[in-house]
């Protein structure tokens, strides 16, 4: 019997083609559930399909390569042709026979054709006419939690329009959306600076280094302090090729697709008596490299934006089956993550508040796993943009000065 | 006189090195950590200077065989490449350094060091650390006037020429743009070996001072590159590329272009994927095309996601010039996947939508900062989708016939700033 099976299933495989069968595309639908922004006479609506959506659209399992369908609609009301470039979007998307050529495999011709023919015609075009409204997908990179990009409208008048989406995707519960932020903090606890003086006296006296659950060992250290609201923090970090992660509590492996491990949760350290509000990764050339970023927002405000505190390393691995450790030069992660913003163009401004002593290479400190890490104890503070800074316009507040001689006091010995 | 002695100290130092390291591995069993520091090594010699606006960069590359020198490891094997800089700010005002410009994925000095740990050797490890931690960058970025400052940088590595592009971002909000060829002895180059100058003599290339002239010679350029016999039609010519030589590279680096395959993220893949092609993947990624009679003059590759998707492009040097500047024409496609071939065994095949992958190209430059103004001529020809043309493999494309033209910068350009001029609507 269950030779039989097979054999016809077999068979199936062998001799028959799969049809090509996209539902139709109902735009009504995506426009109802697509955020809007408007301005200077250009409107853009954007939708991001989930999973599901996607596979009844297009009849194919985009998401199984990758690849995220977003949705727009661009409504031009200017006397000007409008340009749309979709780099702006996701500088690797992909082109539309392209999203049908990884899905062409197992189909006859006819349908080959027919698939190129449907993702070539429900692509969005890049030129919008005066007067004129055009809709389509952009066949993105997937990603989970909230999809955030820019989208940038060039116009004929010479003026730049630029867009900012967060969209949260269907599927993951990533960590900061589970979080409280009303019940953080009882509205006495919290403290508006302007001096920065002040500011800078209320940093310092923070403790130096998370903590385990109870607060009793010190793990790793407190090494930035961000200036921002959060949608603008998270929005930058975002952009700058973070990955946000799923919440302990509701997070199952099964929830994300198998390769996915760029979501999987990030150990709790404690802070102001708490795990991290939010945590947030970023892969680099192999599996075995990452970095690692967690923030507690403050009761703090500083020249009226909400003030984070931030651990952030960059951990490594010698293979696939070792633990990470964390890279011991901690502060190299502070640098990467300033030059990361500002490539981004996230960066409005930046500084260093000496918080801790100097602890050298040859008398090390250690994390909660034990991991030797040495720093001299600056911590970077950033101030986040709202919307794009030009990258050469950054500057550098001086507050505490680096220090001198870094890598000779830091040999030690 | 002088020279001749050091050269031979630093022979007898080498020498030294060696037959310390050869009894040193006979007598314990294991490599011990023996650097040499990067003065003691001929690379510096092969130093290259620039420099813009009061700030002087040199950098060097060393190979191979002298980063394992001065490292006492072999960094190259786990695909690092140390690229020392020294920035000697002589303006009045600091300028900013940053590491992620010419790699965003560079690897921190401890990194580098990680990498090459030995598991049985935890002094070692230690003094490898130190070591590593003494020669690399500056960790503030931040270069105050009057400072020199030196170190490694510890890069992904390379093959071939070392393409840098630089951008030291000022307090004075003016931007330096330095683009560095460094070839790594050892392996072969390519660019490098073509002579522009010598290409076209002053005398023969002719200058177009006048708009409408120029694009009735662009319309007339043939509208495809053909094979080595001529005899064949290729992929289409669908760019034209108006810059010098310098703007032209640096502004492809910027946006991530390489001349060579190069191991970066996807080195996994890539390793792979060498495996497979016994490693000819990585030294003759594209094909050569002919215009004027000869192959292209450079091919730059971007890739994407993964080994198969990546967009390449060729560019060759035009006989002529449009006010004075230089221009290039060129062919570009996107790699959507690998299929079989009777001619080529494999090939890559493209993306049939060739004006989507031009039109992608004009952003990727506008993003990169790259771009001054754009516009379209004819010359390709129309083919419509349903019944496309073939290139040398037989990949389909279609197209609505026009020939993208970019100007491009070495300065990085404002959005608001690029202008599109209408010669040709698409």
């Amino acid at each position: 019997m269950n030779t039989l099976v097979f054999c016809i299933l077999t068979s199936t495989i062998l001799f028959s083609c799969a049809t090509f069968k996209p539902q139709s595309i109902d735009e009504s639908t995506l426009r109802a559930k697509a955020q809007t922004h408007t301005k200077n006479g250009v409107s853009i609506s954007a939708a991001v399909l989930s999973a599901e959506e996607a596979k009844n659209m297009f009849g194919l399992p985009l998401y199984k390569k990758g690849i995220q369908p977003v949705w727009l609609e661009i409504k031009n009301t200017t006397p000007y042709r409008m340009w749309f470039p979709q780099v702006s979007v996701d500088r690797n998307y992909f082109a539309p026979l392209e999203v049908a050529y990884m899905h062409h495999s197992t189909y006859a011709k006819a349908s080959k054709q027919e698939m190129d023919a449907y993702f070539h015609k429900h692509a969005v075009d890049s030129l919008i006419n005066p007067g004129t409204v055009r809709s389509g997908f952009i066949y993105t990179n997937l990603e989970l939690g909230t999809k955030a990009f820019n989208l940038d409208v060039i116009g004929g008048d010479h003026s730049l329009r630029a867009f900012t989406f967060l969209i949260p995707v269907e599927g993951l519960r990533v960590d900061h959306r589970e979080v409280d932020w009303n019940g953080l903090f009882a509205d006495h606890d919290k403290i508006a600076f302007d001096s920065s003086k002040a500011f800078r006296q209320a940093i310092k006296k923070l403790p130096c280094c998370t903590t385990d659950i109870d607060g009793t060992r010190l793990a790793d250290p407190i090494n930035l302090v961000i200036i921002g609201d959060g949608e603008a923090v998270l929005s930058t970090l975002l952009k700058s090729g973070w990955d946000e992660t799923a919440s302990a509590l509701s997070h199952t492996p099964k929830d994300q697709l198998p390769w996915e491990f760029r979501y999987e949760p990030v150990k709790p350290l404690y802070f102001f008596n708490r795990p991290q509000d939010a945590a947030f990764r970023k892969s680099r050339s192999t599996l075995n490299e990452r970095n690692q970023l967690r923030l507690w927002l403050s009761p703090f405000s500083y020249e009226g934006k909400q003030v984070w505190i931030g651990q952030i390393s960059r951990i490594l691995r010698p293979s696939i089956l070792a633990k990470f450790i964390i890279e011991p030069d901690v502060d190299q992660a502070r640098t990467y993550l300033l030059q990361n913003l500002w490539y981004a163009q996230g960066l409005i401004k930046y500084g260093y508040i000496k918080f801790t002593d100097i602890v050298t290479i040859s008398a090390p400190r250690k994390s909660l796993a034990d991991d030797k890490y040495f720093t001299d104890g600056l911590c970077l503070v950033m101030w986040i943009a709202d919307t794009s800074v030009s990258f050469s316009t950054v500057q550098f507040v001086e507050w505490d000065k680096p220090v001198l001689n870094r890598k000779k006091l830091l040999l030690g010995r | 006189m002088d020279r001749i002695k050091r050269k031979k100290s630093q022979m007898d130092r080498s020498l030294c090195f060696f037959i310390i390291a050869f009894f040193s591995i006979a007598v314990n069993g294991c490599a011990s950590f023996n650097p040499h520091p990067p003065v003691e090594s001929p690379f510096l010699e092969r130093a290259q200077t620039k420099t813009e606006k009061g700030i002087r960069v040199r950098a060097a590359v060393p190979s191979a065989k002298e980063t394992l020198q001065i490292f006492g490891v072999d960094l190259y094997s786990k695909g690092i490449q140390p690229v020392w800089f020294e920035i000697d700010n002589k303006d009045d005002q600091a300028v900013w350094f940053m590491p992620v410009g010419l790699d965003p994925l560079y690897f921190t000095p401890l990194e580098a060091a990680f990498s090459s740990h030995s598991r049985f050797s935890n002094t070692k490890n230690l003094e490898m650390n130190r070591y590593f931690f003494e020669k690399g960058e500056d960790i503030y970025i931040y270069v105050r006037p009057g400072k020199i400052q030196t170190g490694f940088i510890f890069t992904n590595l390379d093959q071939g020429t070392k393409a840098i592009a630089v951008d030291l971002i000022g307090e004075d909000q003016q931007t330096r743009v330095f683009t560095f060829f460094i070839p790594i002895p050892g392996l072969k180059i390519d660019h490098h070996e073509i002579d522009f100058k010598g290409l076209y003599p002053p005398e023969k290339g002719k200058n177009f001072e006048d708009e409408k002239k120029f694009i009735a010679y662009l319309e007339t350029l043939p509208c495809c590159a053909v094979n080595k016999q001529g005899n064949e039609q290729a992929d289409p010519l669908n760019l034209v590329v108006i810059g010098s030589q310098k703007d032209v590279f640096h502004t492809f680096i910027r946006a991530g272009w390489d001349e060579t395959e190069t191991i970066t993220a996807y080195s996994l893949w890539k390793t792979g994927l060498s495996f497979i092609f016994g490693g000819r993947y990585r030294y003759s990624p594209v094909s050569a095309l002919y215009l004027f009679d000869r192959q292209q003059d450079t091919a730059l590759q971007k890739a994407r996601n993964t080994i198969h998707e990546r967009n390449h492009l060729r560019l060759w040097l035009a006989p002529v010039r449009f006010r004075d500047s230089p221009v290039w024409i060129g062919q570009i496609s996107r790699d959507i996947g690998v299929r079989f071939t009777t001619k080529t065994i494999v090939t890559h095949k493209i993306d049939p939508d060739v004006d989507e992958t031009r039109s992608f190209l004009a952003q990727d430059l506008l993003y990169s900062h790259g771009l001054m103004r754009y516009a379209f001529v004819k010359g390709v020809g129309k083919a419509p989708m349903e019944s496309p043309r073939h290139n040398l493999t037989g990949d389909p494309y279609f197209s609505d016939g026009l020939r993208l033209v970019l100007w491009v910068s070495s300065k990085p350009v404002e959005f608001e700033a690029v202008d599109f001029i209408e010669w040709e609507i698409p």
